[in-house]
């Protein structure tokens, strides 16, 4: 029941069942119910480290949590990384790439969200991201700009962050 | 997108493009709009302090500062730095909000960064008629700073309109 561009319909097409459920049904459920999140499939090249010649490992299992809620060109996108590991040359910024689900679409205005928590290398220290416009991923930060401490499954984070994008229909 | 009356359908009737893309493609679209942040244009006196405090913030510190509304319902966001921090030194700094002339009340959120005179600080997002009052969480009164205060922030309040 995600939320989708309402489609441009074109004379002489085959209107089945299945653009019929998409564009119409899950449409109009969509308005009327509480939508559910959509669950982003993990993919460990969405994790990168933002310093070239760092590394952010994200393992299958350390992605607990990875959904979005989209309204229009409104989202909001909620990760959970767990015992994640940082190598390479020391770097102040981690990258969520959101590719996979924002298509085209790229960030409009500059936004950010406190981490709700963090444990970087196994320390509890405040966190932030923030998401840039122009670009279609997350940077994660301690929030005191620090470089992240090297660690080996040992670095977990837990946030929701809103942001709008420039589609139009 | 302009809003359409329903159409009542009838039997036989040959259903094009044209019909589908206002009945369904244009009213969606009036239903769930697409939205344009508002950049809120500058102006110092939208930053404050309570009971004496002064916060300036130039043109030239702000980095961004938006908002959108759906009728009682405002997102607000900002990013200031390099601002100065002085007067009677108390807990609460203010912005005021673009839209909203009456009492609101804010989600309870944190700033997303603040640095207090250089000094990274956990601070509370609180509400006080048309302000967002920001206030130390240890309860602390903010240091008195020049070009080194930080306040970065995303916020859903409701606002009376």
């Amino acid at each position: 029941m995600s939320w989708t561009t309402p489609r441009t319909w074109v004379d002489g097409e085959f209107v089945d069942a299945s653009l019929m459920n998409a564009h119409v049904r899950e449409q109009l459920e969509h308005m009327v119910a509480s939508p559910l999140p959509t669950n982003v499939a993990y993919s460990g090249g969405a994790f990168t480290n933002g310093t070239p010649g760092g590394t952010w490992t994200v393992d299958s299992g350390d992605l607990t949590t990875f959904w979005y809620y989209r309204n229009a060109n409104r989202w909001r996108a909620s990760i959970r990384v767990s015992t994640s590991s940082i190598g390479g040359t020391a770097s102040s910024q981690l990258r969520i790439s959101m590719a996979s689900f924002l298509g085209g679409a790229t960030i409009y205005r500059n936004s950010s969200a406190p981490m709700r928590r963090l444990f970087d290398n196994g320390t509890l220290r405040p966190g932030m991201v923030f998401c840039r416009a122009g670009t279609n991923y997350i940077e994660c930060y301690r929030r005191d700009i620090g470089l992240w401490t090297a660690s080996t499954n040992n670095t977990t984070f837990t946030f929701t962050v809103q942001f709008v994008t420039n589609v139009n229909f | 997108m302009a809003w359409t009356m329903p159409r009542t359908w009838v039997p036989g009737e040959m259903v094009d493009a044209a019909l589908l893309n206002q009945q369904l493609r244009d009213n969606l679209a009036h239903l769930v709009p697409n939205v344009t942040p508002v950049d809120v244009a500058y102006s110092a006196s939208l930053w404050s302090g309570l009971s004496g405090m002064t916060w300036t913030v130039q043109s030239g510190d702000v980095q961004w500062q938006w908002y959108y509304r759906f009728g009682q319902r405002l997102t607000f966001s900002m990013g200031v730095q390099a601002t100065s921090v002085g007067g009677s030194l108390g807990s609460s700094l203010t912005v005021q909000l673009p839209v909203g002339t009456g009492q609101f009340v804010a989600v309870a959120v944190r700033v997303a960064r603040f640095l207090d005179n250089s000094v990274d600080r956990e601070i509370l997002i609180g509400s006080l008629a048309n302000l967002l009052t920001l206030s130390r969480a240890d309860g602390a009164n903010f240091v008195a700073s020049t070009n080194a205060t930080l306040a970065e922030l995303t916020v859903d309040c409701v606002v009376a309109v």
